[in-house]
């Protein structure tokens, strides 16, 4: 896509014109998704952005191995930025910390996180508050078994207001952004006032800390599931219409799965409706069998 | 007592030296020379580029010195610009790196990195397509190389 009409000036090639260690201090307020998104903008960019220390650093904070021995073919620089991007699902852009299925939650698993510019962007005397999140609990698809739904009513009936005091919060931060993106309008292009980055659950509920005391728990659930049947039959015998996998995984295991279980209780420990989308579109595909897997864990609890 | 800054198109520039000395590098030279009157050559700034350098140090002549907190996550605090810094970066992206070179010559750590929380800003939220098109930069990938680019890095992928 080279568009020659106009041969720009000099001072107009700002991969030339602006050095590398400059770039590298940009860089150092931007979060991993958004470097990766700045090296596919050209080749320059490309060998800026994946010799930066950062990959390096994430990789030795997670393996615990001080170098990568082979990529074949690709410099040693790029070869951390490669690794880590392939891991990118699991590694959390706050911490920098690789979960696992192994973690036994998958709520551990780093979610993309909708993060909005506040009001403080432009006010010097506030802490950066980090304000609303897209994550949205929907419990309509959730079933409890019949004895935990009237425990759960109180709860319910609390988050509830919650929700509320939340949702006028909203109302007037709404207002706030409105007015906000008018202001925004320079270098010929508008400020995006929200991105996504990857957060785990620690950071997701730090994050939502920020909110106010509580708030999190309304807009992040991590809400515990009912306690689990411990045996296969009583399973069953809760959630009718459960496949059996005989020898689960060569584990010498026997799985009983239901699919809309499974994928419910993906729901809740994923955060929400944002988190169910992500997982559908992501974490799912990247390991097809989580659904059993988490299943599993849960069992072996 | 004031210092005359000569920027490169031969334009002179009465600063008060408390105002001048926000800069480093001038902070150094007058140090080093001692009491002079003699003007200073800034041969790496124009006088348009000078002009808002100036106008910030003013600005920021009675700030105390910056004691940078390292342990800070500077991802998080690309945020926090003060409203007057915001207005003063609202520039065209031209200017808005030239003021970035200049306050990283003459060492205005403030200053270089306002305009470096401008620019990530800037880019936050953007995609490569966006990215090229905000700051003019020519693609200069085979579309083979972009493909394979885009498969390596799932993270952008990942919205």
């Amino acid at each position: 896509m080279k568009t020659e009409s106009k041969t720009p000036s000099p001072r107009h090639e700002l991969d030339k014109h602006v050095p590398a260690e400059i770039w590298e201090r940009i860089f150092s307020y931007l979060y991993p998704s958004q470097l990766c998104r700045f090296s596919m903008v050209n080749k320059t960019f490309e060998t800026i952005v994946s010799s930066l220390p950062i990959w390096r650093y994430l990789f030795t904070e997670n393996t615990f191995r001080k170098r990568l021995r082979f990529l074949r073919g690709i410099p040693e620089s790029k070869s951390y930025m490669l690794y880590i991007c392939a891991n990118s699902l699991h590694i959390c852009e706050e911490c920098g910390y690789q979960h696992r299925f192994g973690s036994k939650n998958l709520a551990d698993l780093p979610l993309p996180v909708l993060v909005r510019l506040s009001e403080s962007h432009c006010s010097s005397d506030e802490e950066i508050v980090f304000s609303d999140e897209e994550i949205v609990f929907s419990d309509e698809e959730i079933e409890f078994p019949d004895e935990q739904i009237e425990s759960s009513d109180e709860q319910i009936e609390s988050s509830d207001e919650k929700i509320k005091s939340l949702d006028e919060e909203v109302e007037s931060l709404d207002e706030e952004t409105e007015s906000l993106e008018e202001n925004f309008e320079y270098l010929g292009s508008q400020v995006n006032l929200t991105w996504t980055v990857r957060k785990c659950c620690d950071c997701r509920k730090a994050q939502g800390e920020g909110l106010g005391s509580g708030e999190f728990e309304a807009t992040v659930p991590r809400t515990s599931p009912p306690p689990l049947p411990k045996t296969a039959p009583e399973w069953c015998k809760i959630y009718p219409g459960f496949k059996r996998i005989v020898d689960f995984e060569g584990y010498g295991y026997d799985l009983y799965v239901n699919e809309d279980t499974v994928l419910s209780e993906l729901e809740i420990y994923y955060g929400g409706a944002l988190g169910a989308e992500a997982s559908g579109k992501s974490a799912l595909e990247y390991d097809g069998k989580t659904k059993a897997r988490i299943l599993w864990y849960r069992q072996q609890d | 007592m004031t210092v005359i800054l000569v920027s490169s198109d031969n334009q002179d520039f009465k600063v008060d030296k408390e105002v001048a000395e926000r800069s480093i590098l001038i902070k150094n030279m007058l140090e080093d020379v001692g009491e002079s009157d003699s003007p200073i050559p800034l041969p790496n700034v124009t006088s348009a580029v000078l002009t808002k350098v100036i106008e910030y140090c003013e600005h920021h002549r009675n700030d105390p010195v910056q004691v940078p907190e390292e342990t800070d996550d500077p991802r998080k605090r690309s945020n926090d610009i003060e409203e007057w810094d915001m207005k003063f970066m609202q520039v065209d992206q031209e200017m808005l790196f030239e003021i970035i070179l200049a306050a990283n010559y003459l060492d205005i750590k403030p200053l270089l990195d306002v305009g470096c929380k401008t620019v990530a800003n800037i880019i936050k939220g953007k995609t490569p397509e966006e990215i090229r098109k905000a700051f003019n930069i020519v693609n200069d990938f085979t579309p083979e190389e972009e493909a394979q680019i885009k498969k390596e890095n799932e993270w952008a992928e990942d919205r």
